[in-house]
């Protein structure tokens, strides 16, 4: 594990690093980010505007073809969203269907899984998404630690998704939602 | 802090910047009845609620009634069994996610002979096959490229009975006919 550079105190950075999520907000500093962890405990956060709702962690059906990060579909009330495993699309983890593979990492997942109880519904405007996640958080800017610096101390394959990390106990990396989801989303062959 | 066990402000809330989410969910609902009749597929008919084999990574399929011609069970051996006018030698559907929905051919248990445009055909099932009337199906809305998706499949949409969801197949898929 890489050391942690000391707490900084200069003001939250904004523009370049955390705002552009699209183009009509390339600007915009999130009022909030919500943050959780995946199965390996890596920690990421995503835009709270974009958090649609947090429901129980449902049953996913799944869905024919689609790559192992899109385990199944999931139903949010009445309507079916594919549920996105990101450990799995980060490559922290093995996806439970596969079976083999490192028994630890299918058991991890099962049990983190089962641990959840939670999944946040995503929805960029574009593309809705159900994930796991536990250890929920609000982090509200630019109070509550919620200080972003560029992503250094996460995984190099959730860096490449991140705008910046936030400072806290551990990193967090702030996903960049609208870049991850057209990488994750399924596509017809 | 808000904890795992305290969702507290993450609660389901409405959300500002893209629009009423009810008349966004609205859109999806009519999205999907409407790809279900330009399909020729009415809930009001029903469906052969097939179920997949007994595997995690398993999927339900339902079949328009209006395509079906009959239900059967498999005897051992190999070969497609009879069409009810007596002939033997009936094509097997080949659907490309026929070895998603299958396994092994071994696996097999059931058929639906399948009619469609002049054509017919059978459906091997690995689970169990029930017949599922309108009243007890709902059409389950999917985000639009979810939906772009399944169509590229062959899958008309989505019902749910309960809490399964089934992937409603064009009968003309089955036989690699667009539709």
């Amino acid at each position: 594990m890489p050391s942690r550079p000391p707490p900084s105190s200069d003001p939250p950075v904004s523009g370049a690093l955390i705002g552009p999520e699209g183009e009509g907000d390339r600007h915009r500093t999130p009022a909030a980010w919500v943050a959780f962890d995946l199965a390996d405990g890596t920690r990421v956060a995503v835009d709270a505007q974009f958090v649609r709702q947090v429901i129980p962690v449902a049953p996913a059906t799944p869905l024919p073809g689609a790559p192992a990060h899109v385990p199944g579909l999931v139903l949010v009330g009445a309507v079916a969203v594919p549920e996105l495993d990101l450990g799995v699309f980060f490559g922290l983890a093995r996806a439970a269907r596969d079976g083999g593979g490192d028994d630890r990492d299918a058991e991890r997942t099962a049990d983190h899984r089962r641990a959840h109880r939670r999944m946040l519904v995503l929805d960029d405007g574009r593309f809705e998404v159900a994930t796991c996640g536990t250890r929920l958080e609000l982090r509200h800017a630019p109070s509550g630690g919620a200080r972003a610096r560029p992503p250094q101390l996460v995984p190099s394959s959730v860096a490449r998704y991140a705008m910046g990390e936030l400072d806290g106990d551990r990193p967090v990396a702030i996903l960049n939602l609208r870049v991850l989801l057209e990488g994750a989303r399924i596509r017809a062959s | 802090m808000p904890r795992d066990d305290d969702a507290g402000p993450l609660a389901p809330r409405p959300r500002s910047g893209h629009g009423p989410l009810e008349e966004k969910r609205g859109r999806q609902d009519e999205g999907a009845n409407r790809r279900m009749s330009d399909a020729g597929f009415d809930l009001g008919g029903g469906v052969a609620w097939c179920a997949g084999r007994d595997h995690p990574g398993s999927w339900d399929l339902a079949v328009p009634l209006s395509a079906v011609r009959r239900i059967g069970d498999l005897d051992p051996g190999p070969g497609a069994p009879a069409s009810d006018d007596g002939e033997t030698s009936q094509p097997w559907l080949a659907p490309p996610w026929r070895s998603s929905f299958v396994g092994t051919t071994e696996a097999v248990r059931h058929y639906l002979e399948v009619h469609w445009g002049g054509r017919r055909g059978f459906l091997g099932v690995p689970a169990k096959v029930e017949v599922s009337a309108a009243p007890d199906l709902m059409a389950t809305p999917a985000p639009r490229w979810v939906a772009t998706y399944l169509h590229a499949l062959g899958f008309v949409g989505l019902v749910r009975r309960d809490a399964r969801v089934a992937y409603v197949v064009a009968p003309a898929a089955l036989f690699g006919a667009t539709w």
